[in-house]
């Protein structure tokens, strides 16, 4: 007897991506910041560029804040991010 | 056995042997499934007007485009009745609005269980509760409905304890949340007309509320009393709705309905009177460590508030005519989930 069973699931869309290329060193490169919103999130990251800028001469050139923590980063954002840095950080404060 | 039930023609433990094999196949809630068959499905797409392959809308934090025969197995394996799915499509295309912001309250470790309030003809038509018990167990529009929006979002949305849905504690309201509006002996419009449907439409609004909390006045004789309840319960200190500004359903039930009703308050003076008393210090917050820093003198005489917008304060009746208890349910703690109220096809 032919029996159907019936997925309730739907198959989970990959995508390829790369990662971009690694700066050698951190010298003199642009930083962006990625900050979600919540709780201290934008303390620890510009905490962290301020120390990545006295020990490796880093620039922060621009700070994102996003909507909310569940949204994406906003294409005009990454158009940003493209144009004026070589690095983005991103963390999750709370 | 009831004298209008017939014994079907298969073997329960063949039936059995179905359920356990749904079980297995990790797509359950932790209850029991319904097989669905090629009849099953079939009947949920022609009693929704819609073809399998139709968009019921995409959710782009999750990558994903939910197609109607999806949603219509889901809704078999839930239990549904066909003529339940115009009701179990509108949800899902409410949880596809942008101003939801689905990814936020499914993922969140705050756990938010997503509640449907069911308004106009077709909450009577289908049987959906609105009276006693309206959100506990026995009545198989209400519990059914609302399990079949969860299984789509386990089984269709991935959000799947640990994976996607990260809640910490979760809710017994996330298996199955669905309750309608009592429209009768209301004190203003039912929601939907509210937010501008007709009173003939049919609607579900979904929301995300983050807990459920009773409100008990046995002594009450005007609305005053009430509010103060109420605006308690949506302010206190352990809600995470006390930073978002984001919303509050109230459910009116019983007495507390009819006492709202004979005062003549008008929806709006009742919301304006709870958002006025829903506040609390900043020395509380401080106190709490909602707040960082040293309590200062000023800190015990400056307010923040909940709630900013008096249409933030949502106001629906359920429940039994008969006695003393409303609901709160504050909402998810991000003002960035919106409810919203979609139009049921039909």
């Amino acid at each position: 007897m032919r029996r159907t069973v019936f997925d309730p699931t739907l198959p989970l869309e990959t995508q390829e991506f790369a990662y971009a290329p690694r700066p050698g060193s951190f010298q003199g490169i642009r930083v962006g910041l990625v900050e979600n919103t919540k709780f201290n999130s934008k303390e620890l990251l510009c905490k962290v560029a301020e120390r990545l800028e006295q020990q490796y001469g880093i620039r922060l050139v621009s700070v994102n804040r996003k909507q909310s923590s569940g949204h994406t980063v906003s294409q005009e954002t990454i158009s940003l991010f493209r144009q004026q840095v070589d690095i983005v950080l991103a963390g999750v404060g709370d | 056995m009831n004298e209008n039930s017939t014994l079907p023609p298969t073997d329960p433990a063949e039936a059995a042997a179905w359920v356990e094999f749904y079980y297995q196949q990790g797509w359950s809630d932790g209850l029991p499934l319904v097989p669905p068959t090629e009849e099953s499905v079939r009947a949920m797409l022609e009693a929704g007007q819609i073809k399998a392959e139709e968009s019921l809308g995409t959710i782009a934090e999750r990558n994903v485009t939910i197609p109607a025969e999806k949603v219509a197995i889901n809704a078999v394996m839930a239990g549904c009745l066909p003529e339940y799915f115009p009701v179990v499509l509108a949800a899902v295309r409410g949880l596809c609005r942008p101003e939801f912001h689905y990814h936020n309250p499914a993922t969140s470790t705050g756990g938010s269980a997503l509640t449907l309030i069911v308004n106009g003809p077709i909450g009577p038509a289908l049987g959906i509760n609105a009276t006693h018990n309206a959100f506990g167990p026995g009545f198989r529009p209400n519990a059914t409905i609302g399990r079949a929006l969860r299984l789509v979002m386990l089984n269709v949305l991935n959000t799947r304890p640990g994976l996607l849905d990260k809640a910490t504690l979760g809710s017994p309201g996330k298996y199955a949340f669905c309750f309608a509006e009592n429209e009768e002996n209301h004190p203003w419009q039912p929601l939907h007309v509210e937010r501008g449907f007709r009173s003939g439409d049919s609607t579900v609004t979904l929301y995300a509320s983050n807990t459920l909390m009773g409100v008990y006045n046995q002594l009450a004789s005007t609305p005053e009393p009430l509010l103060l309840e109420f605006a308690d319960a949506v302010c206190n200190l352990a809600s995470p709705n006390v930073y978002g500004f984001n919303q509050s359903l109230l459910v009116l039930a019983g007495e507390h309905a009819e006492i709202v009703k004979h005062s003549g308050w008008s929806r709006r003076r009742v919301q304006e009177g709870v958002i006025q008393q829903a506040r609390r210090s900043v020395a509380d917050f401080k106190r709490a460590g909602r707040l960082p820093g040293e309590i200062r003198p000023e800190d015990e005489t400056t307010w923040r508030y909940v709630m900013r917008d008096p249409d933030d304060v949502l106001i629906v009746c359920a429940g039994a005519q008969g006695g003393s208890w409303s609901a709160c349910l504050p909402g998810w703690g991000n003002k960035w989930t919106r409810s919203v109220t979609e139009l049921v096809r039909v």
